[in-house]
């Protein structure tokens, strides 16, 4: 007898909940704070929408230039727009209830999975490809936002947006900067290779003076050459093209061979270059041959201004998670002025070496890019007719 | 006598590049493209290829693979020339069987003699 009242208190006890769990419901839907229902299926999950729950919303939404979804937790698409149907040219029917990850390219999965990645308290964006119906995909960028809802109902909105112009844009501009490159850089390649013949004597004896005004023809078409290696490398740092995949480099064997290849250089301007490197190898994941075009740009400026006879030392330590190089000069030396304009496009500094030294005012601009691109930091010191010292930092760890 | 071949589109640079090599005792061949490249290698297999990477029609990647060259004449040595956009294809060409790269404006045709004989030698 008392089992049989025991059992019906908790009945009752279990139907009041259910009672309150469906006064909440109703009431959540009175309030507009739901939009759809997901009712678990045998096979997958129904989703039924309310009409008229955040109508206004919803058409802002359908109105968008990007396609938007609403995805659970395990990725099960509870929404979409019109505008990701017609990007992907399947009717909503069939992306509704489906899981966002069968949509990307297999190769892109992974960059899916970290988009799909549970809790995430901020946006998370992914550049990747999604197939079509029309058996193509399409690159696309995704940008997911998490709901602070509870954990059962937790869920993402995400905005695709057609990265489809943008990138033919961009191949365009790729395209043109290589072909500009080539266009440009012919000529003068041919001028300095016929230059260098005659100088060299293939066509015969030239005296002095002949000598002397092609060697200043040759001057000015390799002056020439500088300029278009500058304008095109900035242009493709600026594009964030043709970067090369960072690789483990070891730092001291790199300064190494950079002093080596400019100390002939230096020699003719009778100067010395030295360097000093730790005994333990210091590694860093960097895009080799810009980081060591890089370094070789300051370490080039340095013998440039600085006077005949001189020293420039160049030096590499790790301290904490970085690497530090130094390349310290006696040249001429910069005002406080001077090194605000430093990093900027096109900026010259006057100084006595600068017309001998004939750069472009691009080179430190392009550096600082290549600095950024490493998460680096460059600074420098300066003082007027003593020297300047440039100072690298550059992450050791998680820098691959 | 070491056989060169220049695969080079620029009628310019072709003519130069001949002319140093040929005055260093070098037989040269020429072509203007990948497709050339491959005609002329049927008719005379060189010890040395300079190969330009931007052509027309197929282009230095093209011909690395067209002419599936690492896997048949992995004994010819190739000296890639290039500019300093083409770093991708550069990379690739690297792996499909190139010695060395040469950026094309950087040397005189003396210099260039000195790499080509340091590589034939």
């Amino acid at each position: 007898m008392m089992a049989s009242t025991s059992n019906t208190n908790e009945e009752i006890q279990a139907l009041r909940m259910r009672l309150r769990e469906a006064e909440d419901t109703l009431e959540a839907i009175r309030m507009g704070s739901v939009d759809a229902l997901v009712v678990k299926g045998v096979q997958k999950p129904q989703v039924f929408t309310l009409k008229s729950a955040d109508y206004t919303y919803r058409m802002l939404i359908e109105s968008m230039n990007q396609g938007a979804l609403a995805v659970d937790n395990s990725g099960v698409i509870l929404f979409s727009n019109k505008q990701f149907s017609e990007m992907i040219g399947m009717p909503l029917e069939q992306i509704i209830g489906s899981k966002i990850q069968s949509f990307a390219d297999p190769a892109d999965r992974p960059s899916m999975k970290r988009l799909m990645k549970k809790n995430q308290k901020n946006n998370v964006n992914a550049e990747l490809r999604l197939k079509t119906a029309y058996k193509t995909s399409i690159g696309v960028l995704l940008s997911a936002t998490m709901l602070p809802l509870d954990e059962a109902l937790a869920y993402q909105c995400i905005v695709v947006t057609d990265m489809t112009e943008r990138n033919q844009a961009e191949e365009a501009k790729d395209e043109f900067i290589s072909v500009a490159s080539h266009q440009l850089r012919t000529p003068a390649t041919a001028v300095k290779q016929y230059i260098n013949m005659v100088l060299d004597g293939y066509f015969g004896k030239l005296n002095k003076a002949q000598t002397k005004a092609l060697e200043k023809a040759n001057f000015s078409n390799e002056r020439e050459l500088n300029v278009i290696d500058d304008l095109l490398r900035v242009a493709q740092i600026d594009a964030g093209k043709n970067i090369s995949i960072k690789k483990i480099t070891d730092l001291g064997q790199m300064i190494e061979s950079i002093v080596n290849e400019l100390s002939v250089r230096a020699r003719q301007r009778k100067q010395t270059i030295t360097y000093k490197l730790p005994k333990d190898n210091i590694e860093a994941g960097t895009h080799s041959d810009l980081f060591r075009m890089a370094v070789e740009n300051i370490l080039d400026n340095a013998s440039k201004y600085t006077p005949e006879g001189k020293l420039i030392k160049v030096s590499l330590q790790s301290k904490d998670d970085y690497a530090i190089i130094i390349i310290e000069d006696e040249g001429v030396g910069m005002s406080e002025e001077d090194i605000s304009k430093l990093y900027q496009k096109f900026s010259r500094l006057p100084n006595s070496l600068s017309v001998e030294a004939g750069g472009t005012g691009l080179g430190l601009y392009w550096v600082k890019k290549v600095v950024d691109l490493h998460q680096g930091d460059i600074e420098v010191v300066s003082k007027v007719g003593k020297g300047t010292r440039f100072k690298l930092v550059l992450p050791l760890k998680d820098s691959l | 006598m070491k056989k060169i071949l220049v695969v080079e589109d620029e009628q310019l640079l072709r003519e130069i590049y001949e002319l140093a090599l040929t005055s260093a005792g070098y037989k040269v061949s020429l072509a203007s493209d990948g497709y050339e490249a491959i005609s002329s290698m049927e008719k005379s297999m060189p010890d040395l290829i300079l190969l330009d990477l931007l052509m027309p029609k197929l282009d230095g990647v093209g011909f690395l693979r067209e002419s599936d060259i690492k896997k048949k004449w992995p004994q010819i040595k190739i000296i890639l020339f290039s500019n300093i956009s083409s770093s991708k294809n550069l990379e690739e060409a690297m792996t499909l069987g190139a010695t060395k790269h040469i950026v094309k404006s950087n040397l005189t045709p003396n210099q260039l003699l000195a790499e080509v004989k340091s590589i034939l030698e």
